[in-house]
């Protein structure tokens, strides 16, 4: 039994799995419907709690939501692929695992082909949420708040990740890159750090480590930056503070710039302001 | 005498799986921890109101004790697995009301995990967090009225979910939905007063807060006895809605297997 014959019926398993759920088409609809609810009021639960407090020992709203999805999809991920391995207590107790025994495959296939169903409403809240809390939370960990980049107390974020560490020193030196070359081809900075795409790719990056120190995925930031600046420049009304942390050695050095939207539509520069915080 | 039978078999089914629910336990009880330990957290840099940290890990601990009782009710009474049988063509043949049948089971399932789950939990919470019992003997017995009124709610609930299942060949996503709003409505993880105001007038139109937040609140010594009467209120409401069901289930009775 090769593990090509394996994967081979797996796949159709899996396949006759779900044309067998999708016959119940009223139901599916009705239990994505539900499941985003469910996933809508757990997260509402602790939500209203750092809500109310502010956060729980330094973790922001933001940071738990980037956390609280990225539980959800690899929950989701499992339970959509190998939901009765979960529930091999149900098989026992019912004794259908005696008839799983007599299949000619091994056991692990015979229980993750079964039941095997979409999940959208947890997926696209799993990988949504990552994208839309990244608008306000950037790779290096900084909590957008108000326009203005807040780099909360010094190495709280190098101990807790240095692989993300490693990651983030690269993303804002190419960021710096990006901006010295959009400055000299057209004279004027792009608005980068909080636009929500930008800060998306890092965002998504951070579920695959190895795209971090991936040479090809870094040489996109830039490039998505420099876009991204320019669509959102052009969608603000009035004027936006474009902002992000840039580390040096061990010293958090916020950069604040304000722009401007002229009525053609153009970025003009407002303020700049350079400061400390920690 | 029937349906005291029909609880006593539901418990003695449940006496064979003793030694895998005290395993059941022990993870239950770390869940509890885990949202004890969020207010232990919170509770560094915030005072927390009338409870204290003390107060809310107290809180945490005989909810999480509570949840077996007034939360964890079998999957819509068990009617879902009956449609997709067929059994339930049976049932609705036999002498007896659907839902005193269902509610007669259920108290026996209920009575078990009383004993063999919310009473080890709470001890091992009152060992770990060194709680202490209320003072005043007429408090315990309050919570336990209070706590018997949230299993009869829940029971009712899980009875039109399941009823549900007639119609929509599957209801296990009500069951979930269920759950969601007691953790989020029925102060499992925070208390209804720290709500959001627009939350709170939804929830205290509901019967949730009385499923957790009310038995616990009466525990606490933070309510008078009074507060039961809307428990009463509610537990009469679902009654009723649930006959209204079964009247509508034998009208349309499907099965799809057999």
């Amino acid at each position: 039994m090769t593990v090509k014959y394996l994967l081979d019926l797996y796949a159709v398993l899996i396949r006759s799995s779900i044309r067998s759920r999708m016959q119940y088409r009223m139901n599916f609809m009705l239990g994505t419907l539900l499941a985003a609810l469910i996933q809508i009021a757990e997260f509402l639960m602790i939500a209203i709690i750092l809500n109310k407090f502010g956060a729980v020992k330094g973790w922001s709203l933001h940071e738990v939501g980037y956390l609280f999805a990225v539980m959800t999809l690899s929950k989701t991920l499992y339970r959509a692929f190998a939901n009765d391995v979960h529930h091999l207590e149900k098989y026992l107790t019912t004794g259908e695992l005696d008839q799983l025994l007599t299949r000619p495959v091994p056991i692990l296939l015979a229980l993750m082909s079964q039941n095997v169903r979409l999940m959208p409403a947890e997926i696209l809240q799993g990988g949504g949420r990552p994208v839309l809390v990244a608008a306000r939370l950037d790779v290096c960990g900084a909590d957008y708040m108000d326009g203005r980049a807040v780099y909360p107390a010094g190495d709280r974020y190098r101990r807790r990740d240095p692989v993300r560490d490693r990651a983030c020193d690269r993303y804002g030196r190419l960021l710096d890159d990006a901006d010295q070359r959009a400055a000299d081809a057209d004279g004027r900075r792009l608005a980068n750090g909080g636009t929500l795409p930008a800060c998306a790719v890092p965002a998504l990056a951070s579920f695959f480590p190895a795209c971090r120190h991936s040479r090809r995925f870094c040489q996109l930031c830039p490039l998505l930056v420099h876009f991204t600046g320019r669509i959102r420049g052009l969608a603000d009304v009035g004027h936006r503070a474009a902002c992000r942390p840039r580390i040096g050695a061990g010293i958090e050095v916020l950069e604040v710039r304000t722009f401007s939207l002229s009525k053609h539509g153009k970025l003009g520069k407002r303020r700049s302001d350079h400061g400390s915080n920690d | 005498m029937l349906y005291f039978t029909l609880a006593s078999k539901a418990y003695a089914r449940n006496l064979h799986y003793r030694g895998a629910h005290m395993l059941h336990n022990v993870a239950s009880a770390l869940f509890g921890y885990l949202y004890a330990c969020i207010w232990i957290g919170i509770g560094q840099d915030h005072s927390l109101g009338e409870y204290g940290v003390h107060g809310m890990v107290g809180y945490i601990a005989f909810n999480q004790a509570s949840l077996w009782v007034s939360g964890f009710v079998s999957n819509g009474l068990g009617i879902p697995q009956a449609v997709r049988t067929g059994q339930i063509s049976l049932d609705l043949m036999r002498p007896v009301h659907l839902f005193v049948m269902c509610m007669s089971r259920e108290w026996g399932q209920i009575a078990y995990q009383f004993v063999y789950k919310s009473v080890p939990i709470y001890l091992l919470y009152m060992l770990a967090f060194k709680l202490s019992l209320p003072s005043r003997p007429d408090t315990i017995l309050f919570a336990v009225v209070a706590l018997a009124a949230a299993s009869y709610m829940s029971i009712c609930i899980n009875y039109m979910i399941g009823a549900t299942s007639l119609w929509t060949t599957e209801s296990s996503w009500l069951f979930w939905v269920n759950h969601a709003l007691i953790n989020l409505l029925a102060g499992f993880l925070i208390p209804v007063e720290w709500l959001p105001s627009w939350l709170q007038t939804v929830g205290w139109l509901s019967p949730y807060p009385y499923l957790l937040y009310v038995p616990t609140r009466i525990y606490m010594g933070y309510e008078q006895p009074q507060i039961l009467a809307g428990s009463f209120a509610w537990c009469v409401l679902l009654t009723l809605l649930c006959l209204l069901v079964t009247a509508a289930v034998r009208r349309k009775v499907e099965v799809q297997g057999g």
